[in-house]
């Protein structure tokens, strides 16, 4: 029989962190015919982005695509995933995926169905130019993604709220922020930003998530399907590399000049990211992030 | 269910629930718990709801209203902007429609000090309404220019309503908060040109007073003493802004303290007075906050509905050229400026105007102005209109919700002239901006 | 006798939540300073400002709303008969006081499901989810009793709204 789930997005429609997701939404309505279907609702003016994790932990929506950033109250441990240097089809294999995928199901009764992301790095955005892996003097909007990194890093650290970002950069309020490589003119953050730090450090998470009790009573023939889906789509990960290249020419033509450190300073750019990240973790379930860590390095 | 009847239900119960006069903020609540319950699947819908409600409000983006409120509350306790308003009216002789033009001179003035709408229609509505009443004004002609100017707030900087838009829609911030100031102009000089025309026609709706005999000098000291130094607020708000030492939160921050120094220099700052602006700072704000939470969450489950995607679509199937798809826009934001707030009418639509207009090459600039515009009409549309309520706060008992309906409408009918006239001529809002060179 | 104590605690609430957009004002002024002279600003401040933000709009409402202050759309009841106009008082109060407790009661439990699950906010600093989860069921709790004593005495209710 043919079961339509009801899914919402984090992230608005026909935006960069969505775009793997609604390409999904596409497979399945086209090739699940019969067996499952997606209504998709829409963004985050359907559901509050930090509110969608406990939606559809809830069953108020049966699928959500979201980032681990948005649901730490539900798994703290979340933010180990973006710390990943292998792909999600490296982690399938590696049997890490299965330890995501436990605690999710456990701590946030979801299904950790598919993942995007993987080959999207972060970077670090400035209005004024830096020399190496040293930020200290520099006032820089974080995340809690990048607070571990950029702290270690001597950066003067704010948050501000996503709306302010333009201003607070167009008033020297901020001298940067962190941002993936893709998205930036989605925001029109771009007309603002001077400088784009090289290299990339970790990987955006987007999430599909399933609410467990949707997920268990589906029929074996509806999951594989959305499983074979879930990997037709991981597989679309592979194409971030060309889109990466695309999305910094459009950055260059926007002005924004590329800083790239020397083999040293990117050295101890990654290794800080690395060990912040870790041990920001850490702190949350010692044994759960050695168990990642062990699992998500190359 | 069918989006067209949750649309109809959930509209409807609001429409009933706000006419037997249940405050604004429980009517949305009883319509979004029911929508709750049958959209969102039953309790866990009205769990998801209580919490939606903690998140709609934890925004620092509304933290300019407070602020905002704050400066003008300030300038108000102190009896800062009543001197100032006094000083004004008395420079303003020998005009039919004396009083009414006096507000709008004071509101425009006020509207570059002040980003709040509400605390601009509150003050003016508060030191001139009681006076023009006695004097004779006709309501229409005192409580009509309070309102419309009072929300041209929102279109001259600062306006905490342009910097959401802007970043919402992604439309440059400063560039729309300049795009706003011809529109807000061309505006004062309508409202102006309107009540001098009709006290000519009618001299009942306006009785000429009159004036003490002053010398020059009587007529522009307090002016000078009482007008010109609140520049200094000016500075502190726009002058941050624009000299880049500031964003508009921190501009709202550092503009309520200078009221409380110009305050202080005036030597009418007291503990009661500054605990006093306070709390009326909290009753607005309360009561504004307290609409956004319940607005923003019924906004939330019209969408998860699909009753605005399928209304925006039903909009849609009609296009397609840009000036329809404006057209359409506009309506649907007029339409929905009649039943939610500013926020919200935001909320719902930037993720499918942004998009639409990008893809139709619409002006992101006249997109901008278009939701000033439309939101600015929308405090002023009943049943659901914040300046509308605002000006029943202040107005005397015997004034009625049908009054200050009528009062607005001629000011109303200007403001969809002006709108009208930026989608003729969109280089009302992208002129200025153009000249700033990035 | 309660009723003073109880209309004091609610003055007390809101003179508290006015304190804190005081407060606001004063943290992002120093903060534009601190920024100005080049030191380190407040690290916390935005996530502070949002949660005191919905603090001080959820422990101020019962306040308002027992001053008469929510705005109400009067284009009906205005034009009524005083007799009429008590009976349909004593209705949309009885509707408030029903959407209230409902809503209330179900913010109740999704503090309680919070504590329970052991949810943490994790911003810029860390603490019990169900701390902040607690200000929208308690507001509609008060809320609930503001509406009831309405219609037990409706010449408070009577009260017209002032000072804007
Ligand atoms: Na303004
Ligand atoms: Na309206």
């Amino acid at each position: 029989q043919e079961v339509t789930l009801r899914a919402v997005s984090a992230f608005n429609l026909d935006t960069t962190f969505s775009r793997e997701f609604q390409a999904f939404v596409g497979w399945i309505n086209e090739n699940g015919k019969g067996t499952v279907q997606i209504d998709l609702i829409g963004g985050p003016e359907a559901v509050p982005p930090f509110e969608l994790g406990n939606a559809v932990q809830s069953g108020v929506v049966d699928m959500a695509n979201n980032t681990a950033a948005f649901y730490p109250n539900l798994v703290p441990t979340g933010d180990a995933i973006h710390l990943a240097e292998n792909t999600v089809q490296e982690q399938r294999e590696n049997g890490c995926y299965a330890v995501i995928d436990r605690i999710h199901q456990e701590q946030m009764n979801v299904k950790y169905l598919a993942h995007a992301g993987d080959g999207i790095g972060f970077h670090l955005y400035l209005t004024k130019p830096v020399e190496g892996p040293d930020l200290s003097g520099l006032t820089i909007r974080t995340t809690p993604v990048y607070q571990a990194m950029f702290s270690a890093l001597g950066a003067n650290l704010v948050r501000t709220a996503p709306g302010e970002v333009y201003s607070a950069l167009e008033r020297g309020a901020i001298d940067g922020y962190g941002w993936p490589s893709q998205g930036v003119l989605d925001l029109g953050w771009d007309e603002q930003t001077k400088y784009r730090v090289d290299p990339s450090f970790y990987n955006v998470d987007v999430n599909l998530l399933v609410n467990l009790d949707v997920w268990n009573g589906l029929t074996d023939a509806q999951r594989a399907k959305l499983e074979e889906g879930a990997a037709w789509m991981e597989a679309l990960n592979a194409n971030n590399a060309e889109i990466n290249t695309a999305e910094y020419a459009k950055q260059a033509e926007a002005g924004i000049e590329t800083i790239t450190f020397d083999a040293a300073g990117a050295e101890k750019w990654l290794t800080t990211a690395r060990d912040a990240g870790w041990a920001a973790v850490e702190v949350v379930d010692k044994p759960l992030a050695q168990e990642l860590r062990a699992c998500l390095s190359k | 269910m069918d989006w067209g009847l949750i649309l109809t239900v959930m509209l409807g119960g609001l429409a009933v629930l706000l006419l037997i006069g249940l405050p604004v903020a429980f009517a949305f609540i009883v319509v979004t718990t029911v929508g709750a319950y049958f959209v969102l699947g039953g309790e866990r819908g009205i769990l998801q709801l209580a919490r939606n409600a903690t998140q709609s409000v934890a925004n620092f983006q509304l933290a300019p209203i407070p602020l905002f409120i704050l400066m003008g509350e300030i300038l108000f306790q102190t009896g800062v902007a009543h001197r100032a308003i006094d000083a004004i009216e008395r420079v303003v002789t020998r005009i039919p429609g004396r009083m009414s033009v006096v507000t709008i001179f004071g509101g425009t003035i006020f509207a570059a000090l002040s980003g709040s709408t509400i605390a601009n229609t509150a003050m003016l509505g508060s030191t001139l309404l009681p006076g023009m009443l006695k004097k004779g004004y006709h309501p229409s002609m005192a409580m009509g220019p309070i309102m419309a100017s009072g929300a041209i707030a929102m279109l001259i900087p600062p306006s905490a309503l342009a910097v959401l838009v802007g970043s919402l829609a992604g439309i440059s911030i400063a560039g729309l908060l300049v795009a706003g100031v011809i529109p807000a102009l061309l505006l004062a000089f309508l409202f102006v040109a309107y009540v001098v025309g009709r006290s000519m026609l009618d001299p009942s709706v306006a009785p000429p007073d009159t004036l003490e005999q002053m010398t020059l000098k009587e007529r522009w000291t307090p002016f000078v003493i009482y007008v010109l130094p609140l520049s200094a607020l000016f500075a502190v708000v726009i002058g941050s802004l624009l000299l880049g030492f500031a964003t508009p939160t921190e501009s709202a921050a550092l503009g309520s303290l200078t009221a409380v120094l110009i305050g202080a220099a005036y030597r009418s700052l007291s503990w009661a007075k500054l605990g006093a602006a306070l709390m009326e700072t909290l009753k607005l704000s309360v009561m504004i906050l307290f609409i956004i939470a319940a607005s923003q969450t019924f906004a939330q489950v019209l969408s998860f509905s699909g009753a605005t995607n399928g209304l925006i679509n039903m909009i849609n199937s009609f296009e397609p050229t840009p000036l329809i798809v404006l057209l359409g826009i506009i309506a649907i934001l007029l339409f929905l400026g009649c039943f939610i707030d500013q926020v919200s009418m935001l909320m719902v639509t930037v993720p499918v105007f942004v998009p639409l207009a990008k893809a139709m090459e619409i002006n992101e600039l006249v997109l901008g102005v278009v939701y000033l515009l439309t939101m600015e009409i929308g405090l002023l549309t009943p049943p659901f209109g914040l300046l509308l309520f605002v000006m029943r706060g202040v107005a005397p008992p015997e004034i009625r919700m049908r009054d200050i309906y009528a009062a607005v409408s001629p000011f109303l009918l200007i403001k969809l002239f002006v709108l009208g006239l930026i989608v003729v001529l969109p280089e009302l809002g992208t002129w200025l901006p153009g000249l700033m060179g990035r | 006798m309660i009723g003073v104590f109880f209309d004091r605690s609610l003055w007390m609430l809101a003179a508290l939540s006015a304190g804190i957009l005081g407060v606001i004002a004063v943290i992002i002024a120093i903060n534009v300073v601190l920024r100005n002279l080049g030191l380190p600003v407040i690290y916390g401040a935005l996530d502070a400002i949002q949660y005191a933000l919905m603090i001080a709009t959820f422990m101020g409402a019962p306040w308002v709303l027992a001053k008469g202050g929510h705005v109400k759309v009067d284009l009906l009841t205005a034009s009524l008969a005083p007799v009429a106009r008590a009976r349909l008082s004593r209705v949309t109060n009885l509707i408030g006081a029903a959407s209230a407790a409902v809503l209330g009661w179900y913010g109740v439990q999704a503090a309680l499901a919070s504590a329970a699950r052991g949810s943490m906010i994790r911003t810029s600093f860390v603490i019990p989810e169900w701390w902040m989860l607690s200000f929208v069921p308690a507001s509609l709790i008060l809320c609930v009793i503001v509406f009831l004593r309405k219609i037990v005495h409706p010449d408070v209710a009577d009260a017209t709204p002032n000072g804007l």
